[in-house]
């Protein structure tokens, strides 16, 4: 037997590497040029997109950039953007917070006139206080957290709706279905899954359900077993369960949920936007109500841009919901360096405050009197046989603070 | 008390998943002294094949069958790729490689298929379940415990009956006695890295069963939990370790069943906690034998 000593000293070293793991080993991002200066950009437009193409941010980050890589080809291939041609520069700050502001540097000093920043908020502060320096404004495109707009200290801008809007179109939808009681299941582990429950208690309280309960759960749990069985002793059962969850957790979720006799409605936000939640929980999928950011309906722009996307990369976009934020953020970029009429960081800064009713991807989208969190219309699915099923798009009546 | 028993049952359920992951990590460290961090990445390869399987339209039992055997040669490939090289190294060199292991493997998956979920379906009978007086047990628990009970068996039988069980049993004692027996040094570990690869495929055949899907990083938590098992039953000590797989899955369930709500979002935390405490308590680990040290 090897000694105890020995053991025990074996286990705090592993401790101490398995911290040194967790804290996330950003290493050195090579040359950072030789800091030239951001500017009109010799004649192009110039798009930098800081953005985690590798680690927790990249199931939302990757989808998007290809996106945005195939509305940029688009817009060049149609002649630009007032006739300047337009570069977009993606730079992988692998989901580490602190590697945000060393990668948004490399972006300005190569000349970036706007930034998109990565998905989530923790991850775009360092990326909009580096940018806010030299005037450069950042934009979001598939963050749906609002406090995005205000975490760098700086005003960012989110591209999708937010989670507020999300969650009380949901909470609007539920009410017309007729139902009355709801019960939440949030996680601390990201603002996202805390976040919108709350949201939709409010809305849905606002419009005279009641939330009877609330459970949490951990993004990755193995087994939801726990929770299932505390909901499936409710008497009565709630209409509806209401929660941030996205797959693999919500397939696993739902299965348990049916298993163990329990038929409340279960809702959920854009993260259910994708084939393998229909694909992992089978015939338990449906009935599955989420609020998304658009539907490809027929003759849509959504539809027509996801073809071009499958057409430009070779392959069907994995997350195409997701994608379309892409093609929208390059969209409101495009509208606000016209609208400023030349590249001046600055002056594409006002000029995106200032956008109305511009004509995106998913519909059409405001940021004038807002706080950076746009107006924007959500879209409801449900899963009916198998299959994403357009319910609903609108803006919701009652929208809480975020 | 229905819900207490059915609490109990999802305790030993996901308890099980944890102790044949333990178990895996335990006969690797039991015989040549590594923590291998890239045991959980065992779990994510047998994912992905599955997937492969999938996607090329076989039918569950038969991908599930061709994951395990994926596992027991991505294991074999690990020991003789990363591991027998730094064999003779300090513990610490092993620990570091086997880290280097865990991050390359997440990543080409990440790189080279998708950061994004893909779905390995389970069938259908896996969620049906049959009410015994109140009690909800699932296809998924049956399957779950009844494995995990064939497999300790297994393990036990080849330990005790067979020629290289009692060369690994020795080399745990003592490797270099083991090797004056005339037991070649390689077949020992190489058959430790099997078993390890066999319980891992195992067990990631179960998670996936309950899962139904796979992403690049989903062996990190699996390979700690994995550790902590270990680590509460004492490290090098299989039994502790099955044990310890037990306690924590007993631990995760019963928090997350019975604390407050406003606390249960970190059970995490909690389940750590309770980790530093038994370890403080009892620093060789909940099932650690009472040895003298020599000093």
């Amino acid at each position: 037997m090897r000694s105890r000593k020995g053991s025990t000293l074996l286990a705090l070293l592993a401790l101490l590497a398995l911290a040194m793991v967790a804290v996330g080993c950003g290493g050195d991002e090579g040359d950072t040029g030789d800091g030239g200066d951001t500017g009109d950009g010799g004649g192009k437009v110039i798009i930098g997109a800081v953005l985690g193409m590798t680690g927790d941010a990249a199931p939302g980050d990757v989808p998007a950039s290809e996106a945005m890589e195939y509305a940029v080809d688009e817009i060049n291939k149609a002649g630009g953007i007032d006739g300047k041609q337009v570069e977009l520069i993606i730079k992988d700050m692998k989901s580490d917070p602190a590697l945000a502001s060393t990668v948004t540097q490399e972006l300005l000093d190569a000349g970036a006139q706007v930034i998109v920043g990565p998905a989530f908020p923790g991850m775009g502060a360092g990326a909009v206080s580096t940018a806010a320096k030299e005037n450069v404004t950042v934009l979001s495109a598939c963050s749906t957290q609002p406090e995005y707009t205000v975490v760098g200290g700086t005003k960012a801008y989110l591209v999708a709706f937010g989670d507020n809007v999300q969650a009380a179109a949901a909470a609007e939808y539920a009410l017309e279905q007729g139902y009355k009681t709801a019960y939440t299941l949030t996680s601390p582990d990201l603002s996202y899954t805390e976040r919108l429950p709350e949201f939709f208690t409010a809305a849905f309280e606002n419009g005279g359900g009641k939330t009877i309960g609330n459970d949490t759960f951990t993004i990755g749990q193995q087994d939801f077993a726990a929770q299932v069985t505390k909901i499936a002793s409710l008497d009565p059962a709630p209409d509806v369960v209401y929660t941030g969850m996205f797959p693999p957790d919500t397939a696993v979720f739902v299965r348990q949920l049916r298993a163990a006799g329990v038929e409340s409605a279960l809702y959920g936000a854009d993260g259910c936007d994708q084939q393998p939640l229909i694909d992992q929980a089978g015939k338990d999928a449906d009935g599955i109500v989420f609020s998304t950011h658009g539907y490809p309906t027929p003759g849509s722009r959504f539809e027509e841009f996801v073809a071009g996307l499958e057409e430009f990369q070779g392959k069907p976009p994995e997350a195409p919901a997701l994608a379309t934020t892409g093609g929208d953020v390059i969209d409101v970029i495009k509208a606000a360096v016209e609208k400023a009429g030349s590249t001046d960081p600055a002056a594409i800064g006002d000029a995106v405050a200032q956008l109305q009713d511009v004509e995106v991807v998913n519909g059409t989208i405001t940021y004038a009197g807002t706080n950076g969190v746009p107006q924007k219309t959500v879209a409801i699915v449900e899963i009916e046989d198998g299959q994403f099923v357009f319910k609903d798009q609108f803006i919701p009546s009652f929208i809480p603070e975020p | 008390m229905t819900d207490f028993l059915q609490q109990v049952l999802n305790g030993i359920s996901l308890g099980s998943t944890y102790a044949l992951l333990a178990l895996g990590l335990a006969i690797v460290f039991s015989i040549i002294g590594l923590v291998n961090f890239a045991h959980g990445e065992l779990i994510t390869a047998c994912g992905y094949v599955m997937f492969a399987g999938y996607s090329v339209g076989l039918p569950w039992f038969v991908y599930a069958g061709i994951g395990i055997v994926g596992t027991v040669i991505t294991a074999l490939l690990m020991e003789r790729l990363a591991f027998r090289p730094v064999r003779n190294a300090s513990p610490l060199t092993m620990m570091l490689t086997s880290l280097g292991v865990s991050i390359m493997i997440a990543a080409a998956f990440e790189t080279f298929v998708s950061p994004r979920v893909k779905a390995v379906p389970a069938p259908d009978w896996i969620s049906s379940a049959v009410h015994i007086g109140g009690l909800r047990i699932q296809a998924e628990h049956i399957l779950t415990i009844g494995v995990t009970a064939v497999a300790v068996l297994l393990l036990l039988l080849l330990l005790k009956k067979t020629t290289i069980g009692v060369a690994m049993r020795a080399a745990a004692e003592d490797f270099n006695a083991v090797r004056l027996m005339g037991i070649k040094a390689n077949a020992v570990i190489v058959t430790a890295f099997a078993i390890s690869g066999f319980l891992a495929g195992l067990a990631a055949v179960l998670i996936l069963a309950r899962r139904s899907a796979v992403n690049p990083h989903m062996g990190i938590f699996l390979g700690i939990n994995a550790f902590v098992a270990n680590v509460i039953g004492g490290l090098g000590n299989l039994w502790g370790a099955l044990a310890g797989g037990f306690v924590l899955g007993f631990v995760e369930v019963a928090l997350r069943a019975w604390l407050p709500v406003n606390l249960s979002g970190f059970t995490t935390g909690f389940v750590f906690l309770f980790v530093a405490i038994a370890l403080v308590i009892r620093p060789g680990g909940l099932f650690s034998p009472k040895v003298a040290e020599r000093v």
